[in-house]
């Protein structure tokens, strides 16, 4: 396993950027967690959008903390002001199994016309959580209002939270 | 204001507490209700339950407002909660009340999409 190993662009810079490589637990997840929040306070000067960015970076990391099979988690929480777009992105390690369910959970999400309606009908009790994963992957379609996306290569799985920016 | 010792939850990060005045039932949160706080949560919901039958209170009220963060799995025992709640007889339901702090976005978010479990119980104060 590599050291936990993390990068900063300068908040002046475009992107502003950070990257953190680490092997997440509970009391890391809400530490993060609250880097975000606080960096991108300063940075965007906008809480309402760190919040939204801050509980992305939460529900990503808890799942990784729930599902990695190996010790390495990447997260990158990155603003490209150029394009007025915000990404979070985690990459992990996961089984079969997991990469089963959220190609499942991707393919359910997909069948409604909005996040935000997927995630009421959850709620509710409409529709069945595809997995516990499932609740967290809606609510930050919804509530952090990212628009969501993965990716597989193997054994490593890479969720993707994009949302527009005023920078 | 009386205090409910069965509402009364002390972890490292999280914590909780509970008191009535005759007919409403008063629930605080405080702290980060992280994954390690879920099953203290639905503990605390079944006790909330349980003092509103015992006391025959007609009203919950939650106070969020000094709730950090709360998570997805936290937030799905609410749900749960909230949901048993309206499943109910017409005549047994209670109303719901939950307290955001404004100032704090994900709250004010989290707490209108806990409303829509149940629109006729749930109400949001701040």
């Amino acid at each position: 396993m590599k050291p936990p190993s993390a990068r900063i662009a300068n908040p002046g810079d475009d992107p502003a950027y950070f990257e953190l490589c680490f092997r997440p637990c509970v009391e890391l997840v809400s530490t993060v967690r609250r880097f975000v929040s606080d960096f991108y306070s300063t940075v965007l000067k906008d809480s309402d959008f760190a919040s939204r960015l801050a509980l992305t970076t939460h529900e990503l990391l808890e799942n990784a903390v729930k599902y990695a099979t190996s010790p390495e988690t990447t997260l990158r929480v990155e603003i490209m002001r150029a394009t007025g777009v915000a990404t979070v992105t985690s990459w992990n390690d996961t089984g079969e199994a997991h990469i089963a369910t959220i190609t499942k959970l991707f393919a359910d999400m997909a069948e409604t016309n909005s996040p935000g309606e997927y995630y009421e009908s959850l709620l509710r009790g409409e529709r069945e959580a595809v997995s516990s994963s499932g609740l967290g992957l809606a609510r930050v379609g919804a509530e952090a209002e990212m628009v969501l996306g993965y990716e597989v290569t193997g054994t490593r799985v890479c969720i993707r939270a994009q949302t527009r920016v005023d920078a | 204001m009386i205090s409910l010792g069965s509402l009364s939850f002390q972890g490292d990060h999280f914590a909780a507490g509970g008191s009535h005045d005759g007919t409403a039932i008063r629930v605080w949160l405080s702290g980060d209700a992280n994954i390690n706080a879920a099953e203290p949560v639905a503990r605390l919901l079944m006790s909330v339950h349980s003092e509103v039958k015992k006391l025959r209170a007609n009203t919950v009220v939650v106070d969020f407002s000094k709730l950090e963060f709360i998570n997805s799995a936290c937030l799905k025992r609410f749900v749960t909660w909230i949901s048993h709640v309206r499943d109910l007889e017409v005549a047994s339901q209670y109303q719901i009340r939950l307290v955001a702090n404004d100032k704090v976005p994900w709250q004010r978010r989290s707490m209108s999409a806990l409303r829509c479990v149940a629109v006729r119980l749930v109400s949001l104060d701040s």
